[in-house]
């Protein structure tokens, strides 16, 4: 029965959607997406980017022309070109690698990392001028907080923080934020050869980037197998072809209620600022205990990063570093393709772009270097933030 | 041996560092059994007493430090080996840990005090191997399987789990009189992330060295070009680092000149809270752009010997280098002036080299591969 529940999760979708229509018409071709404005920044290194409502917060990372990665900077996105409206400076950080804004916009969290390791919250009574209300610091999270995901569990919200260190094993620190003001680890848990780059939580469901070991689903209180965010309890694991595996994104199409699909990022090696590398891998995750990778999409000299969803049109925005952001189709089936379109002839996986799934380009048509970290759909609106310019506001590609 | 010196490094338009230390301190110790048929080789190396900072130095990097030396390992080298023949072929075989064979020697026995630029492009020190050699006539073989891992801090091990990960092969001849030429290849397993997930290097190196006599005024020189490739999992040739170096000192009446002409690429590092270490394993294992080096160094040293306290050699030295930092890619995230605030660097170094006792000629080369050719007099 608790396999049977733990597979019902992923696997509402005998109806495979609603894909796209290429018999008798042209393949799609890509449109380049169009920009709406540019908040630039030439001072610091731009990480992620997280936008609520109108207003849109960048972290900060490394060391440019002597400026350390120490800054959250606010936007003002109500209009076509974001305006700068505040930075706050964390003191003793290096780097600000992650910043997100909870679901109800109530507050912020960011991720410092180099020792000392900590995430700083911050209430966002006025959305412009976010208040530091606590900084949460731990034995097992000093030697730096790489990614940090805020999301509610039961109604509860928790930060997990991925903690990378050759110093000891990484491992996932899950904080306790019912109360932001007061912090509270609930745990602490070694995982990933050699990183845990990230998590996604969904549904009562913990997905977690495992890099080499792949990517584990875990029950964190959905999943019906009576884990908790104190005890995560594991269903699956993926290995991802190239391993690497570096962040994901699980789909929920409400189109046809189909929870099909992950969408995981591999990082390989990257010369920052010049080229990266690393595929997009789309996981089935029908049944959750033998999750199989069954697509992929490869840029060559690039990589993908950070990903994000404008659900309601299945369209997945992927940052790609020096390709600038790439825009797929993602609804129906991706695990059924010609033998065409497969990757090769010794590699069953389907090719997203073989497929006709690549819908949009962005930002490879500035006419000057763009480093993309993170994409933030909201609103019909993309949000990208650039590691070497700041931050872009692109209009999203519609169906 | 130690030597004692201080260091003045100034950027233009950029800071100057002051900076002293003892560095290369050690105490060699060697023994033979049998007729030289069993060998015992020990190093034993102060500088993570003495060097925990690291020796600051423009364009080098390696083992989590950057633009600074890094301290070596406490045993820096324990070997212990056998030598016999087959026919006409001499055969050794050493354990322990050392110098693998490939690229050239090791530059502490060399003319500069100063390492080059290209230490971790051009040799591989400090872990455990065996090595088999084979010399016939003029030509010598030598192969090395070793731990692909580098060390993490002075007192670090090789890790066990990391035994012969990762094998080097060189060959030299020793052409004519004074003149050998060798030529060497290696891969090695993940040398900065100890757990084995890191960027692999392909190496190559090869080199060209004179070795003269006491009545020959050129007492030493050597032209040399080193390349490193790393890759991880099925993306070969991520990017490369090349060297090419020359070096040579002479004899004159006022005591040893030495001069070394070097161009070598490197990686640049996410550094840490201080601008000269980097963050080891890198975070995702990238790099941030990549950097040329290119510099001027001239020396002079004079040395003098009491053997009649125990051969006592006293060797002042000063050393003078002008450095260039260029971006070899479009953008270079981190750039060598967040440590110097400048990328044309003039340093200037003095003190004196002290060695007691019997000093070994050269380095790494072991059994039947330690004789070829003549040994650099530059100590």
């Amino acid at each position: 029965m608790l396999l049977a529940a733990v597979a019902m999760v992923g696997c509402d979708d005998s109806n495979p959607g609603v894909g796209p229509d290429t018999t008798n018409k042209p393949p799609p071709v890509p449109v380049v997406m169009s920009v709406a404005g540019q908040g630039e920044i030439l001072s610091r290194y731009t990480a992620e980017v997280s936008v609520h409502g109108n207003v849109a917060y960048t972290s900060t990372w490394g060391t440019r022309a002597g400026a350390n990665g120490n800054a959250l900077l606010v936007w003002d996105v109500s209009g076509n070109t974001p305006q700068l409206r505040d930075s706050l400076f964390v003191d003793q950080a290096v780097t600000l690698g992650d910043v997100q804004a909870t679901e109800d916009g109530k507050y912020l969290v960011v991720a410092t990392e180099l020792a000392p390791g900590s995430i700083v919250v911050y209430d966002l009574a006025d959305p412009l001028k976010p208040r530091q209300i606590s900084r949460f610091l731990s034995p097992n999270i000093t030697r730096g907080v790489h990614t940090a995901e805020v999301q509610p569990v039961n109604g509860h919200l928790y930060a997990f923080l991925s903690v990378n260190s050759s110093a000891f094993p990484s491992r996932l620190v899950i904080v306790d934020l019912a109360d932001p003001a007061n912090p509270i680890e609930v745990l602490s848990r070694d995982m990933g050869r050699p990183f845990i780059h990230d998590v996604f939580v969904r549904s009562g469901l913990l997905f977690t980037a495992l890099w080499h070991d792949g990517m584990t689903i875990w029950d964190i209180g959905g999943g019906g197998r009576g884990g908790s965010p104190q005890n995560p309890i594991e269903i699956g694991n993926v290995r991802t072809v190239n391993g690497s595996a570096h962040n994901m994104f699980w789909f929920h199409d409400p189109s046809n209620n189909s929870k099909r699909y992950v969408f995981v990022g591999e990082e390989g090696p990257a010369s920052i600022g010049n080229r990266a590398s690393g595929d997009l891998h789309v996981v089935d995750v029908s049944d959750m205990t033998r999750p199989v990778e069954v697509a992929m999409y490869h840029v060559t000299d690039a990589g993908v990063h950070n990903l994000s969803m404008d659900e309601p049109n299945g369209m997945l925005y992927a940052a790609f570093y020096n390709a600038g952001v790439r825009v797929f189709d993602v609804r129906g089936d991706l695990g059924s393709c010609t033998a065409e379109q497969k990757v090769s002839a010794t590699d069953s996986r389907c090719d997203l772009e073989k497929m006709n799934r690549v819908r949009g380009i962005g930002l490879q048509d500035r006419g000057k270097p763009v480093f993309i970290w993170g994409v933030h759909f909201v609103a019909g609106n993309v949000y990208a933030s650039d590691m070497l310019n700041g931050l872009w506001k692109l209009r999203g590609v519609t169906r | 041996m130690a030597a004692g010196l201080v260091t003045r490094i100034a950027a233009k338009d950029g800071r100057t560092f002051n900076e002293g230390y003892i560095t290369q301190p050690m105490v060699m110790a060697s023994a033979a059994f049998w007729s030289g048929k069993l060998q015992a080789l020990a190093v034993y190396n102060f500088e993570g007493n003495t060097l925990r900072r690291g020796e600051l130095s423009p364009g080098t990097y390696g083992e989590g430090y950057i633009d600074r030396r890094h301290p070596h390992t406490h045993v820096h080298e324990l070997m212990l080996g056998a030598r016999g023949a087959l026919g006409k072929a001499q055969l050794s075989l050493y354990a322990g840990k050392g110098i693998v064979p490939f690229g050239s020697e090791d530059p502490m026995m060399r003319p500069f005090t100063r390492y080059p630029a290209n230490h971790h492009l051009a040799q591989i020190l400090e872990r455990a191997q065996i090595v088999a050699a084979a010399r016939i006539g003029r030509v010598t073989l030598e192969a090395s399987g070793f731990n692909g891992d580098e060390p993490e801090n002075p007192r670090d091990w090789p890790n066990s789990d990391r035994y012969f990960d990762s094998w080097a092969a060189r060959a030299t001849i020793a052409a004519v009189a004074g003149f050998e030429a060798s030529a060497s290849a290696a891969r090695v397993k993940s040398p900065e992330d100890p757990a084995g997930f890191g960027l692999n290097q392909n190496k190559w190196a090869a080199s060209l060295r004179y070795s003269g006599t006491s009545n020959n005024r050129v007492r030493y020189a050597m032209v040399e070009w080193a390349q490193t490739s790393e890759w991880l999992g099925p993306r070969k040739d991520l990017w490369s680092f090349a060297s090419g170096l020359f070096e040579g000192s002479a004899r004159t009446p006022i005591g040893d000149i030495a001069a070394r002409l070097e161009r070598t690429s490197r990686p640049e590092e996410q550094r840490d809270e201080t601008p000269f270490r980097s963050v080891r394993p890198l975070l995702d294992f990238g790099i941030l752009g990549r950097t040329l080096w290119e510099s001027v160094n001239v020396g002079w040293s004079r040395g003098f010997g009491w053997q009649s306290t125990g051969n006592v050699q006293v060797t002042p030295f000063i050393e003078v280098s002008h450095h260039r930092a260029r971006p070899l890619e479009r953008v270079v995230i981190v750039s060598p002036e967040v440590a110097f605030g400048g990328l044309r660097l003039l340093s200037f170094s003095a003190g004196v080299r002290v060695g007691l006792g019997a000093m070994r000629g050269e380095m790494g080369r072991y059994g039947v591969a330690s004789s070829v050719g003549a040994t650099p007099p530059n100590r």
